[in-house]
C-alpha cells in the first residue's frame, strides 16, 4: 500500500496527544488566565496511574478500567492543583503529603503515617502564627504563575521519581486492541485508532460541555465578565475548579492513552508539555479548533521529518513556531492578537 | 501581594545599606577566603570556580529578569554559546584563551542581538515561549551537529590558565569588576528606565522612551555577562556539552536569580553561589536534590518573594 497512510496515521495519533494537551492548558489558560507548567506532570501522572493500575488487573478490561481510574485521579490531583493555586500556603501540605510517602517507602507505613501527622501538625501551627494574607496565584501575573507551577512540576516529577524510580518502564497494548484493522485495503493498528477515536470523543464531549451546558455557559459568561456574573450570584470559584478539572482530565486521558505507545519516565511531561506551548502558539488562542488544526498540523510534521529526516525533527518544529510567534502572533489559524 | 510584590520586594533603607556595602563586602570576603576553607565544608577547588562562574551568569541574568522584569529562558543559548565559542576555539583555532573569549563573547552578543530583536516582537508570557523555542532549537542543533560533538559535547578543551587557584582568583577578579559594573549600570538613568520598564511599560512609552530598545539592549547586555560565564565555565571545566542549552538550565538560571531575591544584584550572587554549592555538596550525598530544590523554590516564592537577600537584610536590619 501507500506508505505515506502509515506515516500520516502516526502523525495523527502523535497530534491526538498534542490536542489533548494544548486544548487543557489552553482553556485553562483562557478561562482563568493561568499559565499551567505543571501541566506535563499531569500528562505524566496520567501514564504512570494507567500502568500502575493495568499491571495490577491485567487484561482488556483493566486496561480500559486503568484509563478511566488514571483520568479521574489525575482530576483529582488538577483540582488539588487549582487549591493550591489559589491559597499557595496550602502547598506545605502537599509537601507534608510527600514528606509521609517518602518516610513510608524508608521505613514502613506506620512510621509515615506518624510523620505525616506531625508534619501537617507542624504546618498547621506554624501557618496560624504566621496569620499572613498569601494572595492567590490566580490574581498574579503570569510569570510568577509559570514559576511557581514549574516549582510543582519539580515536585511532582521528583515525588514520582522517588515513588516509581527513575528508570524507563514500558505497558504493553491489550490484547483486544494489538492487531490491526483493514479499511478499503489499508491496514490501521488497532490501538491508533482507538486512540484517535477516543480522542475526537473526548474533544466533542468537551466543546459540548462548553458550549451547550448550564455549566459551560456560566464558564463562558466568567470570562468575557467575571464581576457581572458574580453580581448575579453565581458561585465562580466552583465554575473555576470545573475548568481546572475538564483540562487535567484532558491531560490525564493524554496521559493514559499514550502510556502503551510511550516508554514511561518521570520527565515524559516536559517534552510534551513543550510541544504543547508549540501547538497553542501555531493555532492561536481562542478557539478549541484551531488547536485541533494546529495539533494535527504539529503531529504529521513530526512524523514526516522523523521518517525522512529524523536530525531535525525538533528543530524544524520549533522554527515553525519561532516564525508563526514572530510573523503571525494570533497564530496560523487565529484571529485575535495575543499581545493586546 | 500583587505581581510588583514579587518582582520588586520592598526596599527599606537598610537593606539598601547592607545589601549594597555590607553584604556585598561581606560576600567579597567569603569568595576571597574561599579556596582556604571550602574543603572543611565538603567542596572543592573546582567547585569553588564553578560558583564563580555561575555567579556572573546570574549577575548578568539579575539584569534581564530582575531590573528589566522579562522573563527570558534563552539567556542559556548565550551561555552555551560563549562555551562551545570557546571551546571550539581553543580546539581547533588558537592558543590564545584572551583571544578566544574574546572572540566568543561578540559572538554571543551577536546571536544576543538577534534573539532579542526577534522575540521583543512578543511580550509578557509569549516572551517566555519564544525564547523557550530558541534555547530548543539551539538544544536540539547542538545534539544533533556531528562537528560540534553532538549528545558528548565537546570535552579536553585546554585550560586557559595552568594553576587552579590562580585561575579562581582570575575568575574572582571577573566576577567582581562585573558585578561592580552591573551594580553601576543600575543606579544610572539607563538602570533607572530598565525598572521603569518592569514597573510600568506603557508609563515609560507615552514619556517618550523606545521601550522595545531598552529591553533589546537589557537583553544584550545580559546576554553578553552569560556569553562570558559560558565562555569562562569551558575554559575552566574542559567541557561543555548540549545540557547548557537544555530548558532545565534556563530554569536554574531563573531559580537562582529568584532564592537569591531578584532586582538585587547582591541576591543573585548569593542564590547562584549558594545553590551551585550545596547542589554539588549536598546533591552528592541524598539522592533526590532537584523536588528538594523545587520545594524550597515554592516555599521562596511564596512566603519570602524578597529572597535569600532580603532575609539576609532583614536579620541585619534587627541586629543593629
Amino acid at each position: 500500500m501507500f506508505p505515506g497512510v502509515d506515516i500520516l496515521l502516526n502523525g495523527l495519533v502523535q497530534g491526538m496527544v498534542l490536542v489533548l494537551m494544548a486544548t487543557g492548558l489552553s482553556i485553562i489558560f483562557g478561562m482563568l488566565d493561568v499559565v499551567n507548567f505543571a501541566h506535563g506532570s499531569l500528562y505524566m501522572i496520567g501514564a504512570y496511574a494507567t500502568l500502575l493500575v493495568a499491571s495490577f488487573l491485567g487484561g482488556s478490561l483493566g486496561f480500559v478500567f486503568a484509563i478511566a481510574t488514571a483520568t479521574a485521579f489525575v482530576v483529582a490531583v488538577g483540582i488539588g492543583l487549582h487549591y493550591v493555586i489559589d491559597r499557595p500556603e496550602w502547598i506545605l501540605y502537599a509537601f507534608c503529603i510527600l514528606g509521609g510517602i517518602y518516610i513510608w517507602n524508608m521505613y514502613g507505613l506506620y512510621t509515615g503515617i506518624g510523620v505525616l501527622l506531625v508534619l501537617v501538625a507542624a504546618v498547621a501551627i506554624i501557618l496560624s502564627f504566621m496569620r499572613s494574607e498569601w494572595s492567590s496565584f490566580y490574581e498574579r501575573g503570569h510569570l510568577p504563575q509559570i514559576m511557581f507551577t514549574f516549582g510543582i512540576a519539580l515536585v511532582i516529577d521528583g515525588a514520582v521519581e522517588i515513588i516509581a524510580g527513575p528508570g524507563y518502564r514500558n505497558l504493553s497494548i491489550p490484547e483486544l486492541l494489538t492487531g490491526s484493522v483493514t479499511v478499503f485495503g489499508l491496514t490501521y493498528p488497532t490501538y491508533r485508532l482507538f486512540v484517535v477515536g477516543v480522542t475526537i470523543v473526548a474533544m466533542i464531549a468537551v466543546s459540548a460541555f462548553i458550549r451547550y451546558t448550564e455549566y459551560g455557559r456560566i464558564i463562558r459568561a466568567g470570562v468575557t465578565d467575571p464581576e457581572m456574573v458574580r453580581l448575579l450570584g453565581i458561585d465562580l470559584d466552583r465554575a473555576f475548579i470545573v475548568v481546572f478539572a475538564i483540562g487535567a482530565l484532558l491531560a490525564g486521558l493524554a496521559g493514559a492513552l499514550m502510556a502503551p505507545l510511550r516508554s514511561i519516565h518521570p520527565h515524559m511531561g516536559v517534552e510534551v508539555l513543550v510541544l504543547s506551548f508549540a501547538v497553542i502558539i501555531i493555532g492561536g488562542i481562542g478557539n478549541i479548533r484551531n488547536i485541533v488544526y494546529a495539533g494535527i498540523l504539529v503531529g504529521i510534521l513530526m512524523s514526516v521529518m522523523g521518517t525522512y529526516y529524523p536530525a531535525a525533527t525538533e528543530v524544524i518544529l520549533f522554527v515553525t513556531m519561532g516564525i508563526v510567534l514572530l510573523t503571525r502572533p494570533q497564530g496560523l489559524f487565529g484571529s485575535q492578537g495575543v499581545n493586546s | 501581594m500583587s505581581i510588583r510584590t514579587i518582582l520588586n520586594p520592598a526596599r527599606d533603607s537598610t537593606a539598601d545599606i547592607l545589601g549594597n556595602n555590607v553584604g556585598f563586602v561581606l560576600i567579597a570576603v567569603t569568595l576571597i577566603t574561599l579556596p582556604f576553607w571550602f574543603g572543611a565544608v565538603g567542596g572543592y577547588l573546582s567547585l569553588a570556580t564553578t560558583m564563580l562562574v555561575w555567579i556572573l551568569f546570574a549577575i548578568g541574568y539579575d539584569i534581564e529578569l530582575g531590573y528589566t522584569g522579562q522573563l527570558s529562558l534563552a539567556h542559556t543559548v548565550m551561555f552555551g554559546i560563549g562555551g562551545y565559542g570557546t571551546g571550539l576555539l581553543l580546539l581547533y583555532v588558537t592558543d590564545s584563551a584572551v583571544l578566544a573569549i574574546l572572540l566568543s563573547v561578540v559572538l554571543a552578543g551577536v546571536i544576543a542581538i538577534i534573539i532579542g530583536w526577534l522575540s521583543h516582537r512578543t511580550s509578557g508570557l509569549f516572551f517566555a515561549l519564544a525564547t523557550l523555542a530558541f534555547t530548543m532549537m539551539f538544544y536540539f542543533a547542538a545534539t544533533q551537529i556531528s562537528a560540534v560533538g553532538g549528545h558528548d559535547g565537546l570535552s579536553g578543551i585546554p585550560s586557559i590558565v595552568g594553576d587552579p587557584l590562580l585561575e579562581y582568583y582570575i575568575l574572582l577578579a571577573i566576577v567582581i569588576v562585573g558585578a561592580l559594573i552591573a551594580y553601576h549600570l543600575v543606579s544610572t538613568p539607563y538602570g533607572k528606565a530598565l525598572v521603569g520598564i518592569r514597573e510600568n511599560e506603557q508609563r515609560l512609552k507615552h514619556l517618550g522612551y523606545n521601550v522595545t530598545a531598552y529591553k533589546i539592549s537589557a537583553f544584550v547586555v545580559s546576554g553578553l555577562f552569560a556569553g562570558l560565564a559560558g565562555s569562562l565555565l569551558a575554559g575552566t571545566s574542559g567541557f561543555i556539552g548540549p545540557e547548557v542549552f537544555f530548558w532545565m538550565t534556563s530554569f536554574q538560571i531563573v531559580i537562582y536569580t529568584i532564592i537569591g531575591g531578584m532586582g538585587t544584584i547582591t541576591g543573585p550572587i548569593l542564590g547562584a553561589g549558594v545553590f551551585v554549592a550545596l547542589e554539588s555538596i549536598v546533591g552528592a550525598r541524598i539522592a533526590h536534590w532537584e523536588p528538594l530544590l523545587g520545594m524550597l523554590f515554592i516555599i521562596v516564592i511564596v512566603f519570602f518573594p524578597g529572597g535569600l537577600y532580603m532575609l539576609a537584610a532583614k536579620a541585619g536590619g534587627e541586629l543593629r
